[in-house]
């Protein structure tokens, strides 16, 4: 796997990860998904239970267009906030990134991070490892369950987060700096 | 030591960036066809046919097919008819001009009581307006009177 800035910039905080055999890098795939009606209308009509469960109450359609107006509302405020050159700022990701679940405190490094997408009530995730300042983004998903183990492509996606994980520590990364916390 | 700042590959970007500012400069003809690439989807899934399938009666390669149904065709009225012929749905409404419709009625100094008909109905054309006309005011021209 390749570690690639998501933005040409300098001091930019916001990573990707491109897997190998990928043709494109983890996070222009999720948009190019999360745009793509003939990916979504298969992803509904395969999960459409629960789009009637617990959670959510939408038809495929509904489901399909809310989903990509999420995506273009999430694309749009990034392509503004880099053209307003207000992408390195710290606090901005601070508030768009949670921690993965609550007992994250356990990892000392690379703390594993969720965002959601810009409409209320978004199944839109886009996960990311945390070192110091900056966020590397390994994927995401729509997650329309309460946990990412409960569907292969949730679960997928907790498999990518920890295969970075592992890739990072195999490398000797355990924060930005390299520095070990000893 | 290694740090992260290592491991990021140079001269190198995510494509996120160029594409999404593609879709945006492309977005009036992307939201069409992305539309049109969904009923075609639930079309083929009513029908019970595969891509293949279609692309075959439409004479076309499965490629082009699947290039239409991701939604990343600027497709040609051309085919767009060929697709609704093949697929028995209509896939985009154009709409007729604007202007209210109004019953021919013919006026009393025209062939009085005669009724215009089109496939045995009642003809209707688009409504036109003129200004008031009042022929006594014609009474009032005079050319402008010598000095």
């Amino acid at each position: 796997m390749r570690f690639i800035p998501i933005f040409e910039q300098p001091n930019g905080k916001l990573f990707t990860v491109h897997y190998d055999n990928e043709e494109q890098d983890a996070f222009q795939q999720l948009f190019e998904n999360w745009e793509d009606p003939e990916y979504l209308f298969d992803f509904f009509t395969k999960y459409e239970e629960d789009l009637n469960g617990d959670f959510y109450q939408n038809t495929i359609e509904e489901a399909i267009h809310h989903t990509r107006e999420d995506a273009e509302l999430l694309k749009e405020a990034l392509l503004q906030r880099k053209d307003e050159g207000k992408l390195i700022d710290q606090n901005d990701f601070e508030a768009l990134f949670k921690p993965l679940s609550t007992n994250e405190y356990t990892f000392k490094f690379h703390k594993r991070h969720k965002a959601y997408g810009p409409m209320s009530n978004s199944w839109l995730r886009i996960y990311a490892i945390k070192i110091e300042d900056n966020f590397i983004i390994t994927g995401g998903a729509i997650k329309l369950t309460k946990t990412m183990q409960e569907r292969p492509h949730t679960q997928e996606q907790l498999s990518k987060l920890n295969r970075v994980i592992n890739e990072l520590q195999a490398q000797g990364i355990f924060d930005a700096d390299g520095l070990t916390d000893n | 030591m290694k740090t992260f700042s290592d491991l990021v590959s140079k001269n190198s970007v995510s494509g996120f960036e160029a594409a999404a500012r593609e879709s945006k400069a492309n977005k009036a003809w992307l939201d069409t066809s992305f539309k049109i690439a969904l009923l075609i989807l639930a079309r083929l899934k009513a029908l019970g046919w595969k891509q293949t399938q279609l692309a075959s009666a439409m004479n076309v390669s499965p490629q082009y097919i699947s290039k239409i149904v991701r939604g990343k065709e600027n497709l040609t009225i051309e085919t767009i008819a060929a697709l609704e012929q093949v697929l028995n749905i209509k896939l985009i409404q154009v709409e007729s001009f604007a202007l209210p419709k109004i019953l021919v009625t013919p006026s009393s100094n025209w062939f009085p009581g005669m009724e215009v008909k089109v496939n045995g109905e009642n003809a209707t054309y688009p409504a036109t307006t003129r200004k008031s006309y009042k022929p006594e005011e014609d009474n009032k021209l005079s050319l402008p009177s010598a000095a």
